[in-house]
């Protein structure tokens, strides 16, 4: 499918690379299919072969993308229990998971957080993922990474 | 609303398998348990209303600055698994 994007323009998404989110997440109730783009090493990570941001791009509205990033590769101490049972998947090796990412500006000097406490959990067997808010509260909501220098921002 | 009265070590039943039970009463303090299907997700609402608020902020980000962070052509990249 083609698909019209803010950010992107005009993007082929093949429909094999859509994964479905069957409950939508919190404040995004009507999310249904996304996308899940590369989108290169996140700041202060060295550059490898393998992304470590990701776009969440809606696949029904084009205006709609969220930044993710691969959480331990900017917190390597990350450690979450996900119970994959209750999630409906059926083999730990099919999990993924990804962090919701915030840029922040403040003072002018803009800065990223992920929420660390409210994981997106990603079945790549089955092709879906879902929003899992961890009952464990040492994980915030915005935990700072990647502080970008003022100059970078045109 | 539906508001009923119950004492301490009462329970109400919400389908056929959530069960609330009220454990405590301490001054303006309520310890309430909850049994549920592992499937049923239960969160203090203001730990829901910092997520929803927390994705929204992720959605309605400026673009100009994300464009700083990240290239803006994506592509197809596999999702790395743990380590």
């Amino acid at each position: 499918m083609q698909l019209e994007t803010r950010r992107f323009g005009t993007i082929a998404i093949d429909d094999d690379d859509a994964f479905a989110v069957p409950n939508g997440i919190p404040g995004f109730p009507e999310l249904r299919r996304v996308a899940l783009l590369g989108a290169g090493p996140a700041p202060g990570v060295n550059p490898s072969d393998e992304s470590s941001l990701f776009w969440m791009q809606d696949l029904d509205d084009g205006d709609l993308a969220f930044m993710c990033v691969v959480p331990w590769e900017v917190f390597p101490d990350y450690d979450i229990d996900v119970d994959e049972k209750s999630l409906g998947i059926a083999d730990e090796a099919d999990v993924r998971v990804l962090a919701l990412v915030t840029v922040h500006r403040t003072d002018d000097t803009p800065h990223l957080t992920a929420n660390l406490r409210a994981p997106i959990v990603v079945d790549v067997a089955r092709r879906r993922l879902q929003q899992v808010i961890l009952a464990d509260s040492r994980w915030p909501v915005r935990a700072s990474f990647g502080v970008l220098a003022a100059t970078e921002v045109g | 609303m539906l508001v009923l009265t119950r004492r301490v070590g009462e329970s109400i039943l919400i389908g056929d398998d959530i069960v609330v039970t009220v454990l405590e009463l301490n001054r303006d303090q309520v310890r309430i348990g909850i049994r549920a299907p592992r499937s049923v997700s239960v969160h203090r609402e203001e730990v829901y209303q910092e997520i929803l608020l927390s994705n929204q902020a992720a959605a309605a980000d400026d673009a100009d600055l994300v464009a700083t962070v990240v290239g803006p052509a994506p592509s197809f990249s596999q999702l790395p698994r743990r380590r």
